[in-house]
């Protein structure tokens, strides 16, 4: 097609144009978007209480893991002596700033590192994991 | 209902002002975008108002393309369910009312295929255009066809006489009311390339529209 062509398309065909202008809309099916709707509420219906158990289940579990290596940790910080250092750097000032890269060097070696990280990622984990149950709480209806 | 509570329709979309929440949202001049990522934020009923904005056009544009009422219902619906299912992943940073539009237009092109109607060449972006197989006639359509009472199914009987290519410009143009540039999103295709179908089209639809009366002229003789 020429470029002479292309430019003379609105005055060419304004018979066309005209006519299209008035092509009427055929009537649009009653109860086409309840279809649609039903549809798409059918197909979420088993996927949303199959979540919420999931989140449940996961949240569950993530406390317990929590609560297991919060006490792990616990006891760790007893034997290790970490937290009798941390007592006395609280109570007994002088002796953190007599030497404090010693003291903490110390309390880094007594500190049971695995342990809470375990318990910090475990309550990150049951905060992340229950997130769906507050949003279903808040919204009032399953999406 | 209190000015905190949301009508029927809209349920909890959760509008800037009261006065928005007081009104149905499908009938806001919110942007299909907002609405899309209420959607993906599991907003129920702001898919629901993207269903009753969407639903007569792109019923219209596979209405035109299909050329039957039964299958344009199915390729809609089909749409609107895939559109449910795609939403979550869409990108929202690029115009929504496209990328509907070639949702519906591939749903189209499967009843197309299922039928055997159009060559696979002419699936493509639109790079090599489809052959016109009417003689483009040069001179106007005579002013009296506009008056006609059959104007409708005339227009209809022209449209669906297009090879679907030109038929799919025609109803993205004249019954969904999108832009060239939109059409061509649709299409993933230069815009060049549709200006020079809905050109061809045209051509042809004035071809369609002669052999019509001709017809008509004919088998009154």
């Amino acid at each position: 097609m020429s470029v002479r062509e292309r430019e003379g398309t609105a005055d060419s065909f304004a018979d066309v144009e005209r006519l299209l202008t008035r092509l009427e809309p055929p009537p649009v099916p009653p109860g086409l978007s309840a279809r649609v709707l039903a549809r798409t509420s059918r197909a979420q219906a088993p996927g949303w209480p199959g979540r919420l158990v999931l989140a449940l289940l996961g949240g569950l579990l993530a406390a317990v893991l929590a609560a297991v290596s919060g006490y792990a940790a616990g006891r760790e910080l007893v034997y290790s002596g970490a937290l009798e250092l941390l007592r006395l750097g609280l109570e007994e000032r002088e002796l953190f700033w007599a030497a404090p890269v010693d003291y903490l060097l110390a309390l880094g070696e007594a500190l049971p590192w695995g342990w809470l990280a375990a318990t910090g990622l475990s309550v990150a984990a049951a905060v992340v994991a229950t997130r769906p149950l507050g949003r279903a709480a808040g919204r009032g209806q399953p999406v | 209902m209190g000015a905190s509570r949301l009508p029927a329709p809209v349920g909890s979309l959760a509008l800037a002002s009261e006065e928005c929440m007081a009104a149905p949202v499908a009938a806001l001049g919110v942007s299909d975008e907002w609405l899309a990522a209420r959607v993906q934020q599991g907003d129920a009923a702001a898919f629901e108002a993207l269903v009753e904005r969407y639903q007569a056009p792109l019923y219209h544009f596979a209405y035109r393309v299909l050329g039957g009422a039964a299958d344009a219902e199915d390729a809609t619906q089909e749409t609107l369910i895939q559109v449910y299912h795609a939403l979550p992943r869409a990108r929202l940073d690029q115009p929504l009312r496209p990328w509907i539009f070639r949702i519906a237009r591939n749903r189209c092109l499967d009843v197309l295929k299922r039928r055997r109607a159009i060559p696979l060449s002419w699936l493509g972006s639109g790079d090599g255009e489809p052959p016109l197989a009417d003689a483009v006639s040069s001179s106007p359509l005579p002013e009296e066809v506009a008056e006609r009472a059959d104007l409708q199914r005339l227009l209809t009987a022209a449209i669906a006489a297009l090879a679907p290519p030109y038929r799919e410009v025609v109803a993205l143009r004249y019954t969904a009311d999108l832009s060239v540039a939109e059409i061509a999103a649709v299409l993933e295709a230069p815009e060049n390339t549709v200006k020079i179908r809905l050109h061809r089209a045209k051509a042809a639809l004035r071809a369609a529209l002669r052999g019509l009366l001709a017809d008509e002229t004919g088998g009154t003789r």
